[in-house]
């Protein structure tokens, strides 16, 4: 699902140029749940920005179920990011002053899903999320739990192969934190990939597999799959 | 994009930046305000300017006969040029490029009286055809001179409405008799009040017509004063007058090359000169208040830029979603559209006040009453979409190039 080889990233720091990523290499294959571990400024975000077709790689390659993402037009990647992945931030990144639904629907906006179609999606996924009393509420009108949860949702709006989880539960406490998890966990379970990055330990370790990083490179990763 | 969430936006923005919003709003307001009021105003002048001008009559010629200054066929010049009546009917009839040739015998100073008043006007014999071309038009229940009158050397009469007033006050003059020089005439109409700018003979308003024919019994087979010529091709004098001088020439003996020979008054240039004049006018003023709409226009796009910049991260999620950069460019656009569309409404609701106010007002007849065309309406509106669209463009840009991991991280 994933083939990403020798992947750097510099940052242009005025005259100093800050490497970010210094040669990684990850095969993720469809269905794998991966951790991510590391401390921080170690690379984490700056893969999952690159992986999420966010940001693009200074050099290597990365290809996504098969097809080459370098050299993506600008108007291509919008098309990848909407239709194949789907991301989940620490900091929620929900619309402010759209409710729960419309926040879902946004992905179906961009793929020109009809409104009828995008409500019905909306809605189921909101129920699925445990959020079907909460539909019209907007952001500032639900909890941290529940805004994760509705991003979330949208994250899963356009059924995407891929899921990325940067910090998904960085500011929740351990009980949101937890129905966060089991969702991410149900979704394995129906064959989506899932890579998520932690600092939580017991978070990780419930991934089939911790990938660690250290200063721009992969330290150590738990269990390189064999038949790659 | 939806339109109910451009709107939702908007609504949010106007909740979270009431100052900003309405100082955008009331900018374009102001801005659409005056290209309308300015517009409208000029549209209402030219067309008063061109019914005055046209008081006279419209695309005519007015031709005089004067002195030759070119020896011709043995004959010195400064002989002078005469015509009757029926040399003008036959150049008429003989000459493709005139449409109408009317004979104008004027008589000045002659007493015109009834019951008791009495006033001096000039009297002109002029043919039915004369008309049409120089704005004769009776009051309701009159009628101007027709073809039996000339045929019958009918003693009826036309007259010009200030006569009308002084002969016969607020009463109805057709039918009645009243004497010109002691001989009985009977009203056939007077002329509905116009604005007249321009004459040759005095204004219409102080003068009589009867049937040339009536006009050469009564004083005689004179020479006409003048010949008032429409062409025959609407707006074509040039070819008309051409003709008119090869024609004359051979009849009357003179070298067509010889210009002073005849006099010609050109309305139709006039016309001409006159609808450049006020396409002036109105481009000026229109201009002016475009400039202000611009000056508008500045207002929103800064507003624009800063929505942008205070949506950066809003962007950077729509793009994480899949937004493309042609869905953040539009709705951006589409933002500062809606802005200046309101305030474009709110200017011309405003101005539609101010037109109806101006309208109630005692507005001399010449200024004209401003109208909310479908014209003003129309310019307006491309206008403000062409104003809304450049105020919008550059702040779109910039949104829709950002990074979008860039935009998250702001
Ligand atoms: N836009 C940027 N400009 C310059 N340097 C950057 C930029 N983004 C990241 N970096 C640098 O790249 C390195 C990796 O950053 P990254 O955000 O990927 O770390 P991280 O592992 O996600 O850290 P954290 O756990 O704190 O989120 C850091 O040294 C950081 O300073
Ligand atoms: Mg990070």
């Amino acid at each position: 699902m994933i083939r990403a080889e020798n992947l750097h990233k510099n940052y242009l720091m005025g005259r100093v140029t800050v490497a970010a990523l210094k040669g990684v290499d990850v095969h993720i294959h469809a269905g794998e749940y991966v951790a991510i571990l590391g401390p921080s400024g170690s690379g984490k975000s700056t893969l999952m920005h690159i992986l999420g077709c966010l940001d693009t790689p200074s050099s290597g390659s990365y290809h996504l179920a098969g097809e080459p993402v370098q050299g993506l037009s600008r108007n291509q990647l919008a098309r990848v990011r909407n239709e194949r992945i789907g991301f989940v931030f620490q900091s929620f990144n929900l619309l402010a002053h759209a409710t729960a639904l419309g926040n879902v629907e946004l992905p179906l906006v961009y793929n020109g899903s009809g409104r009828r179609v995008r409500q019905e999606r909306a809605a189921e996924l909101l129920e699925r999320v445990g959020l079907g009393d909460r539909m019209e509420h907007r952001p500032n009108e639900l909890s941290g739990g529940q805004r994760q949860r509705v991003a979330l949702a949208r994250a899963l709006a356009t059924d995407p192969d891929v899921i990325l989880a940067d910090e998904p539960t960085g500011n929740l406490d351990t009980a949101a934190g937890e129905e966060v998890v089991k969702l991410f966990e149900e979704l394995i379970a129906e064959g989506k990939t899932v890579i998520i990055v932690t600092h939580d330990l017991e978070i990780a370790h419930r991934a089939r597999r911790i990938i660690q990083l250290r200063d721009g490179r992969i330290e150590q990763d738990s269990s390189p799959p064999r038949w790659a | 994009m939806q339109i109910l969430e451009l709107f939702g936006q908007f609504l949010y923005d106007l909740r979270t930046r009431k100052l900003r919003v309405f100082l955008a709003v009331s900018g374009i307001a102001w801005g659409a305000l005056s290209v309308i009021l300015l517009l409208a105003i000029g549209d209402a002048f030219h067309a008063a300017s061109n019914k005055a001008f046209h008081g006279m009559g419209e695309s005519i010629v007015i031709l005089w006969t004067a002195r030759t200054t070119k020896p011709y066929a043995g004959m010195k010049p400064g002989r002078s040029i005469e015509m009757k009546a029926d040399e003008v009917l036959r150049m008429g009839s003989e000459v493709d490029e005139i449409g109408m040739a009317s004979p104008e015998l004027t008589h000045d100073g002659r007493t015109l009286e009834f019951g008791g008043h009495r006033v001096k006007a000039a009297v002109a014999g002029v043919i039915p055809e004369y008309e049409q071309p120089r704005n004769m038009i009776p009051m309701p229940g009159g009628r101007f001179l027709d073809p039996l009158d000339i045929e019958g050397r009918s003693r009826v009469i036309f007259i010009g409405n200030e006569l009308k007033t002084k002969l016969f006050g607020d009463t109805d003059a057709v039918g009645h008799t009243l004497f010109v020089d002691g001989r009985p005439f009977t009203v056939i109409g007077s002329l509905t009040k116009k604005i007249q700018t321009s004459n040759y003979s005095g204004p219409d308003e102080d003068r009589a017509f009867i049937p040339y024919t009536t006009f050469i019994s009564m004083w005689g087979n004179r020479d006409v004063s003048n010949t008032v010529l429409v062409p025959a091709t609407p707006g074509d004098s040039e070819a008309m007058k051409r003709a008119v001088y090869r024609h004359l020439g051979r009849r009357m003996g003179f070298d067509p090359q010889d210009e002073a020979a005849l006099q010609m008054w050109d309305t139709v240039e006039m016309d001409r000169f006159v609808n450049w004049f006020f396409w002036g006018v109105k481009a000026l003023m229109g201009l002016g208040g475009i400039l202000t709409l611009g000056a508008g226009g500045i207002g929103v796009a800064n507003i624009m830029f800063l929505v942008v910049r205070e949506r950066t991260r809003e962007i950077g999620v729509r793009m994480a979603v899949g937004a493309r950069d042609s869905d953040v460019l539009a709705q951006v656009l589409l933002e500062a559209l809606l802005i200046v569309f309101i305030g474009g409404f709110l200017g011309f609701v405003t101005a539609a006040g101010v037109i109806a106010g101006i309208n109630a007002l005692p507005i001399p007849d010449w200024l004209g009453a401003p109208q909310l065309s479908p014209t003003v309406a129309l310019v307006t509106v491309a206008v403000l979409a062409v104003v809304g669209l450049a105020a919008g463009y550059a702040p779109a840009r910039r949104a829709a190039s950002m990074d979008p991991v860039r935009a998250l991280e702001f």
